[in-house]
Formats: structure tokens, C-alpha cells, sequence
């Protein structure tokens, strides 16, 4: 037929009779397909894990109940008392100690975030002989025996500052076993330029140590005091507490700051001066100058008064701009007398910080603000100058054995070629510590130690407390406490100091300690020691300090002569990661840096005319002389010539930390000097997006964070508020039992951010890394923002903590298809997990923008290790759900059978969230807004009260009562 | 009737609910039955409840110590069977096994009966505290040679008692009902 | 005369395969429904005792509380 050839057999299924698929067979395929899914789905019925109890009954732990250790954390020369949360014998949680007096239950959130430091899947877990595990006894025995002999050469043991004195007897004792050791203490985030004015004036060197709360007029020149420099959580605290004229009666403080970038403290001052570091000197002389010829103070003996005739400040140039707020800034110290403090920082030369002590000499704030009579001596710390000298002899072969202890020079010692030179004459090179660091790459022994959880120690920062370290959990790995290190080695010496470090203090506080003559057993002693962290003395005051007048002259001629760069390149400290220590620690990198709002990195922060000059944007890439490509940031309110960076970045080791960011060290100079002189700045035309976790600085017009004038504060009537009762389609909320809420008080509020480390803590929130935060995608539950208003010398900020409202009208309630999320009886807007489909439309209609989505599988690849820090009461949650504050639920529930268990109702006070706990300002309240006589109720009525976004009529929970400022008028200076 | 029409009138609505139909069969019909009662699994000792909380009558809370401090009332350490059973029928083969686990440092591994998914935050504190007895949703413990769970495992279960609690609480007390809002056991 | 079919068609009409795949798509999904999804790892306590040997960096982590430490309550 014709057609035939017409036939074309295409390969179809079905087109012809052989391959036909009846629709009999098909029906069969699919039927035992979907049998076979439906068997592989039925399995026995399940159980996923078993019940593995105790073989051992351990005593002390009732699974589901937490425990709590008092120890300490040690961060340079400051010693942070904590009180360390435990489930199931592992730490899971640190706050401060409620029993110091000083900290009273707030701790820096170095300790909260340095539980990972203990999880750290990094961490060193066996000793290695050149790149070789090996045992403690073969490692001991090589040290041992290389300390032993290097008798006449010498042996160098370089640790970081040593403020336990139980340390301090053991390393005396092992200098004494090996003659010709050499101890360094090296410390790279200390105020060299403030320990030298000090010596120079003094002759001696104290802990800082000051009483903010006293303070009514507090001048700080580059001093980060509430964000880097020393003990910033007393320091918090104090200032805190004279900022809420309405809630603490007793005014409020003043306070001034200058400085070249915006530091935190700058961001909270009530004038801020944008000086140039380099002017900080003569303007410093200036303001001895002026107090001396007005206020007719005496200036100290041995200084007369010619030395200061070059400093009047209409003369200064650097002063002229200034001139009517450094003309207040004198009367209101006058007017204080000994209840004002002058502080200088790090990046402020010797001489300003020489000024600065003249000053609170002549005010008379030695002893009052200024708490040097309850300091004890301050260790003696190694200058860089003084580190080169040790690296030379190291490079000249002079070194036998080098031990470096909880020190990290290899990145952050400046001049890294000249480092890695001298160690490769070294024969033996030992590195105590946690990580395979930079340090621990050249070192030929490299000794695991235990993390400060796992440790024994006590320490000394004045003379009226003794707190002690002891370990929440036996040691993880296969490591040993450092001073247990040198224990072994001293008994190998011959030189026996006891089994174990532990024994050893025990001994020292039986011997030294324990008050003579004491009828209480040393058992008992020790126990209730141990048990409250701390030992209270009864202390004679310090000797007063006598000043040197002589030195400050030759401080004035210094200050006179100091030079006038072209451009000056600010260090500072990270507040995050201090001096990098901290940076392979996932919280610390994003959390987002209080003033930049930046995390995962160190951009270089320039003046927006600066920026403005060079056509920069926010991440374009310049060079400064010669060094790295670094991406700026603009930062509003810094002084025009002054670059700013942080240290802390750039390390590279660590899964974390490795080529995040930049390694300022490099920057500085030899001396370690904070401030370096550049020629230029250079675009390079690159660009490299910044990690930014607020892009939006301005409040645009809305009243969403107020800050006040005292001016504004006084005229506002009480308790104004806008109309409450919009119409509204919602219904009522029924309320049984407490309504949950918070007041937040900006005035307080420094934006310090570790009410955001300690939420992450307790609510097992998630790291994301920077790709997910330049998508706006971190999940952070509780945030800190920032808001510019004005620019220039008159910029303002306020920082406001934002979290779930809790809206009584929720937006986000409404339109959830499946109903995960709603309303508690007690006010919270709740949370269910299991029912979020992610469909996302609460999130798009929270008008805080609170709600955190899961949009990739966040927590599935955390680390065996890191899964221990999980709070067992807190969900983790999977992709494709979504989260947010839930007021620390699992603690209200917790207070509510603990309340029951004692037969009584339950408090407001029983709850205490993560992130109220953990404010060192105490800013934040949380407890029962429909009970009246609640603190938080009380502070919700203040006439500083507002709620956010308000207008929306969503009625939130939270009340924030208004930052305040008080740049001039009767607080401060004139009380 | 126009093919579009016969589309959208009856092929998208039969096959929408087909759809539907077979997810919500086959879902149901593959979900893992870890709900159901009478799941009674093997323990590593078989250890009878019978024995010694029936016969011997020793109380539930001498071995599950947490059930009122606790969210979890937990399972005895091995060292709580060796109080008695270091000297009492020493002779026997699953003693001989326990009191070699406790020499050797050696947990046991007991498999789960009453296995709540991990979004669930039960506690026991309040229950037991309400003078509900164990065996109200453990059932008659004290007759099992073996555990079998006597509780549909859903929350519909929990939901029932808390609604209306008179069933469970013991007579004359003041409680009528337990918390029914998510976030009481769910967070 | 046959009629102008030149491609061979299949015995099944297009409905039919489309209703297969909506099927199979169905029953993997109600399948992956049935499946519960929140597995939040929740941790037990390891109770063996730790060896103290230095062979393995990769010993098995077992957690343990410090003996000589005292609590503050719990």
C-alpha cells in the first residue's frame, strides 16, 4: 500500500504493538510503586532514641534541672565574676554573679559568648611533638628537660597580664627551679601610653579602677570606657545609673567625649567633641590650664605654673572650633570638683594621658571617682618595645626554650617577618594554649589546655575581693591546665609544688588566705568560697598617690612639641573581639558592631566629607600608604582627617576566623603605637559589599526612638501619651493570670549589644555567616538599632533594642493560614514550630520586623561539639520555620513550678529573661504590666514612655522610655 | 458542554480533590505509628514492673526520681538496682548482666515506650503536683511483666484531659483544667 | 480509508498521563507529609568513662562534671 512508506516508526511509547503499555500494566506499575512508598514508610513503631541514664548516680545533677557554678572570667587584666549555667554537667549558659558586690549578676558578654570558646571544634585535643600527637608524659619530659638545660641560656615564658596571685607563686617558683628564665606579660590590648604617664607621675602602676556612679561629669579623650577599655561592665553600670533623672533621684551626669571616630562611648556622649587624636595633648594642657587659672586649684608640687602658658585655649588652633563647648566642659568640671572624672584612652598620647591625671589630682577625684585606694598594684606589663628586645635575642640565638602561654604574638605582634625570624632560632618552641593558632604553626610543642570552664584559679583586682575560677565540667579532651603543665615540670626539676594546681591553691588559701587563727575549717571555708565565687576582705585603704609635678613638665613641653599629621589612622579595639582573641567565636563575628552596624569584618571607618572627597561609597576598597585593600565604611560624626579601624581581625587560623577581615596589627607601628600617621588615602576602584546589619541610619521623621533634650524632659506633662484606643477590628485579648511585658529605657541603654549575645545563647539562635547577613537574612532575635540624627560636630545617636512587641494587636497573628502563631493568655504572641509551613506573611506584616525566617537549614551542620551548648528547654529549629523572642518562655515556665513547688504565686520577679539578666546597664525590666505595682508597670507609666510605631495601633508590650541628653543646664556639673 | 468549560467544571475540581485525597491517604498511611498504644518494645533487661512495683510494691518515685522536681521523671541509674540487687537474687542472669554493666562503667540503653516528638515540652512537675497518678496515662504499671504504652501518643489525648480534668485529678481537688494555649508545651 | 494519522499515537489518552504524574506527585507528597520534620537534635548524657589516651584526636566527646566543684544551687 502507499500508506506503508508513509509509516514512520517514531520511538513512542505505545507506537507500536510490542512496546504498548496496556493500561492494565500501567495501573499495576503505579500500584506497587505506591505500595513500596507506603512500605518503606511503615517502620516498627518509632522510637528515635533511647533512655540512656547514669550508670553512677552523679548527685549533683537532676536531669531537667539546671545547675549553677560561680567562677570567673578572666579577660586581660580585668577578672569578671560569673555565675555558669549547667544542664546535664555541661555549661550551657553564663551571667554574672548576683553575690558581687561590684558586678551584682552582670558579666561581659565575652563570658556569655566565650562558652563556644570551650566547644570550639578547633580546639587543640591531644598534645603534638612537631606536628605529631603524642603523650603528656613524653611532652612534659621534653620541656622539662630543655628548661633544665638552657640554664645560661636563657628561657623565656611569655604569658598574657597575670592578675591571679596563685599564678603569680607558681611562676615565681618555676623562675626560681630555672635560672635565667625570663617571664614576659604581654598584653597587646593595654594602654601603654596611660601605664607610662602613670609610672612618670606616680612611680608606681594601679589596676584601673573608678566609680562611674559617682561621677556627675565624666571628660573621656579616645576612652572607649563603655565599649573596650577595661572594666566597661562596672563602668556601664555607673554611668547608667546616672542617666534616668525620673527612676534614680539624683540628676543625671554629663558627659563629654573626645575623640576622632565614633566610639560607643562617643555615640553616648552629651557633647562630642570630633578632635583629632593628635590634638588631644594640647587641648588636654589647655583644660589643666584653664581649671588651674580659674577654679585657682593648686597645681602639684614640682610643676610651676610657666609650663603651661602655651596652652590657653583661645590660642590653640585645635581648640578655636570648640571653643564654647571646651569653655563648658571647664566650668562643669569646676562646679563637680572631686565628683568629676577625666579619662584617657589608648590612642590618646602619654602626655594627654599625663593631663588627664593632673586634672582629677587637682579636682580632687583621687579617691572618689578615681577608686585608687581600693586598687591593688598593676602587673608589669611588657611594652612592645620591650617584646622587639625579647624577639632580637631570639633572632640572635640567645633563646634556649621559648614557652608562650594564652599569648598569641605571631598575629598580634606588628612586623611579622621579623617574628617568624626569630623563632627559627629557637630550638624549642612551646605553645600553651587552646587552638592551633598562628603561634602554635611555628612552635614545635604544642600543649593543649584547658578552657577557663574547665580551670582552677583565683584572682585579685582590688583589695577588698578575692574571686575564684573553678572548673563546670570535668575537661573535654585529652588536655591540662597550664599551671598544672608547670607543676609537672617543676616536680620534674626537682622542685615539687604539689599533684595539682588544684592542691595548690587550696594550699595557698589554707596558708595565705584564710584569715590566722580562724575557727572555721578550711574544708567548710573553702566550700563556701567556692560556692559563692568570691571572699570579701576587710582592706586597708591603698596609700594615697603622690604626684610628681616635675614629670609634668617635661608631659607639657611633650604635649607642646606633639606633632600635626596630615591624616591619622585610629586602632581601636574591637568590641567584639577585643584584640582578636574572640574571633573564631561565630556569635562575636556577627554580631553586628554597636555603631557601624557591621559584622564579619573590620571596614575602615572615614568622615562622610572625607568619603564624599574620594567618591566613596559604603564598601568601596581603598589602600592607606602601602598594606591591604581595605573597604570603607562612612561613619557620621567623625572628625574630618581621621581614619578608623579595628583591631581584632584578619586572623588566619581558625574555621571561623581565618581571612575575616583585615589584621590591623600590621598598621601599627613598631611601638605598638594606636595612632600612625598616613600620607593618603587611595581608591582602588574595587568595591566589596559589607556585611551590614542595618542599612537605614535615619528615623526618617518618625517618632520610633525618641531622645529628649533635659529641656524637652521637663516641659512634657506626665504620663502624655498619644490616644490609645484606636478603632480597631481586633477583639480584646483575654488575659489569665500575669500579662507579660517589658520596659526598655534608652536613656540606660549604652547599645553595648550583649543583650543580643545573651538571647543567643539561651534560644540556640543560629550563626549564618556574611552572605546570609548581606541578605538581611541574621537571626538575631533581638537586635540593637542605631539612629543618627544631625550630622557633623552635632550628631546624636540613639540605640534602641528591638525585639518581638508582643502586640496585643498583632499584625502577624492575624494572618498566619495555618495558626503557628498567636496569642498566649499571658499576653505572648506565641510561637508554635511545628506548624509553620513558612508561608512568611507574618514576617511581612510585622511592622518591626522582628520575625527571623529559617530560609536555609541553619543548625543541621552544627559541629558535635557546639550541639552542647544548645539549651536542651529551647527548640532548634529546621529549615523553613519561622522565629522569634518569645520573652524567654522556657523561663517563665520553669518560675511557674518552681513558684508552685514552693506553694506560693508566681512573682514578676521570679522572671528574669536572658537579655534583661544580662544588661549591664539594667536597662531593660521585664515582668507583670496589668499588675500596677510592678516595677516594670511603674516605669511604663513614666512620662518618658512611648511605644514604637504606635500610630499602627498595634499596642505592643513593650514601653521604651526616651534616651536622654544633657549637653548643658543645671545636671552635671552645676548639682 | 465547551471543553474549556468541562475543564474547569469538572476535570480541575474531581482532580483538585483526587489530589488531595491521595496525600492526606497515603500521609496518614505512612506516618510512623510511634503514636499508637500497645507498642510494648524490647528492653535491654527485662526488667518487670510487676515484680517490683506490683509485688514488691516499691513506689514509682523511689526509681523515677525526677517526676516531681523534673520535666523528666528520668529512669533509675543502674546504681539505684544495685541498692537491692547487689545482695537479692545475685544468682539470676539478668542480674548478672546489671551488676556487670555497673562494674564496667557501662550504661544501658532502655528503649523508649512514652516517646514525645522533641517539639513537645512536657513536664512532668505540674501533673504530678496535681496528685494525678502515674498510671492515668502510664496505665496499670504495676501489672506489666513488660511496659506497653497505654497512652495514644497524640495531642489530642492531652488535649481531652486538660479541657476537662476530672477524670484524672484525684477527688475534691480544685483543678478542673490544664493550660490549653501553644505555647504552655510547645516552644 | 484510515484516517490522516501519520504519528502514531498512544493507546493512552494525554488525561491519563497527566493524571498519573498528578498521582504519584500526590502520594510523594503525602508520603514526605507523613514524615515528621522537626528533629531537633536533643542530647542524652554520655555516661562511659572518658579514657585518658592521647591516640586519637577524634575520641569520642563524653561530657562530665568537675568532682570538686561546688555548686551554687540547682
Amino acid at each position: 500500500m502507499a500508506e506503508g512508506k508513509l509509516r514512520v516508526k517514531l520511538p513512542v511509547l505505545g507506537s507500536d504493538g510490542e512496546d504498548q503499555v496496556s493500561r492494565r500494566r500501567f495501573l499495576a506499575l503505579f500500584g506497587a510503586s505506591a505500595a513500596l512508598a507506603t512500605g518503606a514508610g511503615c517502620k516498627p513503631s518509632g522510637n528515635r532514641a533511647a533512655i540512656v541514664p547514669y550508670t553512677k548516680k552523679q548527685e549533683e545533677i537532676v536531669p531537667g534541672i539546671a545547675d549553677y557554678y560561680a567562677s570567673t572570667f578572666q579577660e586581660g587584666e580585668v577578672a569578671y565574676p560569673v555565675l555558669v549555667k549547667a544542664r546535664e554537667g555541661r555549661p550551657i549558659h553564663v551571667e554574672g554573679n548576683d553575690e558581687h558586690p561590684r558586678y551584682r549578676g552582670k558579666t561581659s558578654f565575652h563570658a556569655t559568648a566565650d562558652l563556644l570558646g570551650l566547644y570550639d571544634p578547633d580546639r587543640l585535643r591531644a598534645p603534638m611533638q612537631d606536628g605529631r600527637l603524642t603523650t603528656w608524659n613524653v611532652a612534659i619530659d621534653r620541656l622539662a628537660s630543655s628548661l633544665r638545660e638552657s640554664a645560661g641560656r636563657s628561657a623565656v615564658l611569655i604569658t598574657g597580664a597575670v592578675i591571679s596571685p596563685s599564678r603569680k607563686t607558681l611562676i615565681a617558683r618555676l623562675i626560681e627551679a630555672v635560672p635565667g628564665l625570663r617571664h614576659v606579660e604581654w598584653e597587646p590590648s593595654a594602654d601603654h601610653a596611660g601605664r607610662q604617664a602613670e609610672r612618670a607621675l606616680y612611680g608606681e602602676s594601679r589596676l584601673p579602677r573608678h566609680r562611674f556612679d559617682k561621677a556627675w561629669v565624666i571628660v573621656a579623650l579616645e576612652a572607649d570606657f563603655l565599649g573596650t577599655l577595661g572594666d566597661t561592665v562596672s563602668a556601664i553600670a555607673g554611668f547608667a545609673s546616672q542617666r534616668r533623672p525620673d527612676s534614680f533621684a539624683g540628676g543625671m551626669n554629663r558627659l563629654y567625649v573626645l575623640e576622632g571616630g565614633m566610639s560607643l562611648t562617643g555615640s553616648r556622649a552629651d557633647v562630642r567633641l570630633p578632635l583629632r587624636p593628635s590634638a588631644l595633648a594640647r587641648i588636654a594642657f589647655g583644660l589643666v590650664h584653664a581649671v588651674a587659672l580659674r577654679a585657682g586649684r593648686p597645681l602639684p608640687e614640682g610643676m610651676d605654673a610657666a609650663a603651661l602658658d602655651g596652652f590657653a585655649l583661645d590660642r590653640l588652633p585645635e581648640a578655636k572650633p570648640f571653643a564654647a563647648a571646651l569653655d563648658a566642659l571647664v566650668r562643669d568640671l569646676i562646679a563637680a570638683g572631686p565628683k568629676s572624672l577625666v579619662l584617657a584612652g589608648p590612642a590618646a598620647s602619654t602626655d594627654a594621658h599625663a593631663a588627664c591625671l593632673i586634672l582629677n589630682h587637682m579636682l580632687g577625684a583621687e579617691g572618689v571617682t578615681v577608686a585608687s585606694d581600693e586598687s591593688v598594684a598593676a602587673p608589669v606589663l611588657a611594652t612592645p618595645e620591650e617584646l622587639a628586645k625579647v624577639l632580637a635575642d631570639m633572632a640572635a640565638g640567645r633563646v634556649a626554650a621559648a614557652l608562650f602561654w594564652d599569648v598569641n604574638p605571631a598575629y598580634d605582634v606588628p612586623g611579622e617577618s621579623a617574628w617568624q625570624a626569630a623563632l627559627a632560632r629557637v630550638p624549642l618552641r612551646v605553645r600553651l594554649g587552646l587552638l592551633p593558632d598562628e603561634t602554635a604553626a611555628s612552635c614545635n610543642l604544642v600543649l593543649p589546655t584547658n578552657h577557663w570552664l574547665e580551670s582552677w584559679n583565683d584572682f585579685e583586682t582590688s583589695r577588698d575581693t578575692l574571686t575564684l575560677q573553678q572548673p563546670v565540667v570535668a575537661p573535654l579532651y585529652d588536655t591540662l591546665q597550664g599551671e598544672d603543665v608547670l607543676l609537672r615540670c617543676l616536680a620534674e626539676l626537682g622542685h615539687p609544688a604539689g599533684k595539682s594546681y588544684q592542691d595548690f591553691l587550696k594550699q595557698r588559701w589554707q596558708e595565705e588566705v584564710q584569715p590566722q587563727g580562724s575557727p572555721i575549717p578550711f574544708a567548710r571555708f573553702w566550700n563556701t568560697c567556692l560556692h559563692d565565687g568570691l571572699l570579701h576582705r576587710k582592706a586597708e585603704p591603698a596609700a594615697t598617690r603622690v604626684l610628681d609635678g616635675t614629670a609634668l613638665a617635661r608631659a607639657a613641653a611633650g604635649a607642646a612639641q606633639a606633632a600635626r599629621p596630615t591624616l591619622e589612622l585610629v586602632l581601636d579595639l574591637d568590641p567584639r573581639l577585643h584584640d582578636g582573641r574572640y574571633a573564631n567565636n561565630g556569635w562575636l563575628q556577627e554580631m553586628p558592631d554597636p555603631i557601624q552596624r557591621t559584622s564579619w569584618g573590620n571596614p575602615l571607618a572615614l568622615s562622610p566629607a572625607d568619603a564624599d572627597r574620594l567618591h566613596l561609597k559604603n564598601g568601596d576598597l581603598v589602600t592607606l600608604d602601602r598594606g591591604p585593600a581595605l573597604p570603607i565604611v562612612r561613619q557620621r560624626g567623625q572628625a574630618e582627617g581621621v581614619v578608623r579601624l579595628t583591631l581584632g581581625h584578619g586572623r588566619s587560623a581558625g574555621s571561623v576566623a581565618a581571612q575575616v577581615g583585615t589584621r590591623a596589627w600590621s598598621l601599627t607601628t613598631a611601638a605598638g603605637s594606636r595612632v600612625v600617621a598616613v600620607d593618603a588615602i587611595r581608591p582602588t576602584g574595587g568595591h566589596q559589599d559589607l556585611a551590614l546589619a542595618q542599612d537605614h541610619d535615619t528615623k526618617d521623621g518618625r517618632d520610633i526612638a525618641r531622645l529628649w533634650s533635659m529641656a524637652e524632659f521637663a516641659r512634657k506633662p506626665q504620663h502624655e501619651r498619644e490616644a490609645e484606643d484606636f478603632p480597631s477590628l481586633y477583639d480584646k485579648q483575654e488575659q489569665k493570670g500575669p500579662r507579660w511585658g517589658m520596659a526598655s529605657d534608652l536613656s540606660a541603654c549604652v547599645g553595648c549589644g550583649a543583650c543580643v549575645v545573651a538571647c543567643q545563647s539561651e534560644n540556640n539562635i543560629p550563626v549564618v555567616g556574611p552572605e546570609q547577613v548581606r541578605k538581611g537574612r541574621a537571626m538575631h532575635w533581638m537586635r540593637v538599632d542605631r539612629y543618627y540624627e544631625g550630622e557633623g560636630t552635632a550628631t546624636s545617636v540613639v540605640h534602641e533594642p528591638m525585639l518581638c512587641q508582643h502586640c496585643d494587636n498583632a499584625p502577624c497573628e492575624t494572618v498566619c493560614p495555618v495558626q503557628a502563631t498567636n496569642h498566649g493568655p499571658d499576653g505572648i504572641n506565641q510561637m508554635a514550630y511545628n506548624r509553620c509551613v513558612g508561608t512568611r506573611y507574618c514576617a511581612n506584616n510585622c511592622p518591626y520586623k522582628v520575625r527571623r525566617f529559617n530560609f536555609l537549614d541553619f543548625t543541621g551542620e552544627t559541629p558535635e561539639s557546639m550541639q552542647l551548648a544548645f539549651n536542651p528547654e529551647v527548640s532548634v529549629r529546621p529549615r523553613g520555620v519561622m522565629e522569634k523572642c518569645t520573652f524567654c518562655v522556657q523561663r517563665i515556665r520553669n518560675a511557674e513550678q518552681v513558684a508552685k513547688r514552693d506553694g506560693r504565686g508566681l512573682r514578676d520577679s521570679d522572671v528574669v529573661p536572658a537579655c534583661a539578666s544580662a544588661c549591664p546597664a539594667s536597662a531593660i525590666v521585664f515582668g507583670d504590666i496589668s499588675d500596677p505595682k510592678s516595677e516594670v508597670s511603674k516605669l511604663s507609666r513614666s512620662n518618658r514612655g512611648f511605644h514604637v510605631l504606635e500610630e499602627l495601633g498595634t499596642k505592643p508590650a513593650i514601653t521604651y522610655l526616651a534616651a536622654l541628653k544633657n549637653p548643658s543646664g543645671r545636671d552635671g556639673g552645676e548639682r | 458542554m465547551h471543553p474549556r468549560d468541562r475543564f474547569w467544571r469538572v476535570v480541575l475540581p474531581i482532580g483538585t480533590l483526587a489530589v488531595l485525597s491521595t496525600v492526606l491517604a497515603v500521609g496518614y498511611a505512612t506516618e510512623p505509628d510511634r503514636f499508637a498504644t500497645g507498642f510494648a518494645p524490647k528492653q535491654p533487661i527485662a526488667f518487670s514492673h510487676k515484680l517490683h512495683a506490683g509485688e514488691n510494691h516499691i513506689p514509682c518515685l523511689y526509681c523515677h526520681t525526677g517526676a516531681e522536681r523534673s520535666r523528666h521523671a528520668g529512669v533509675p541509674a543502674v546504681e539505684t538496682c544495685m541498692n537491692c540487687h547487689a545482695v537479692t537474687r545475685t544468682d539470676k542472669p539478668d542480674i548478672k548482666r546489671v551488676t556487670a554493666a555497673f562494674k564496667a562503667g557501662q550504661p544501658l540503653a532502655w528503649q523508649r515506650v512514652y516517646t514525645l516528638p522533641d517539639h513537645v515540652y512536657f513536664d512532668h512537675r505540674p501533673h504530678v503536683g496535681a496528685g494525678i497518678a502515674c498510671q492515668t496515662c502510664h496505665g496499670e504499671v504495676q501489672t506489666m511483666e513488660r511496659i506497653s504504652r497505654e497512652m495514644l501518643m497524640r495531642m489530642g489525648t492531652c488535649l481531652a484531659c486538660h479541657r476537662d480534668a476530672h477524670a484524672a485529678v484525684p477527688a475534691g481537688s480544685k483543678i478542673t483544667t490544664g493550660p490549653t494555649n501553644c505555647m504552655a508545651c510547645h516552644r | 480509508m484510515k484516517s490522516n494519522r501519520t504519528i502514531p499515537q498512544s493507546k493512552l489518552p494525554r488525561r491519563t498521563w497527566l493524571g498519573a504524574v498528578a498521582a504519584v506527585a500526590a502520594a510523594w507528597t503525602g508520603w514526605k507529609a507523613g514524615v515528621r520534620r522537626t528533629d531537633a537534635p536533643r542530647l542524652s548524657v554520655s555516661t562511659s568513662r572518658r579514657p585518658r589516651s592521647s591516640d586519637s584526636p577524634r575520641a569520642p566527646l563524653v561530657v562530665r562534671p568537675s568532682p570538686d566543684s561546688v555548686k551554687r544551687h540547682g
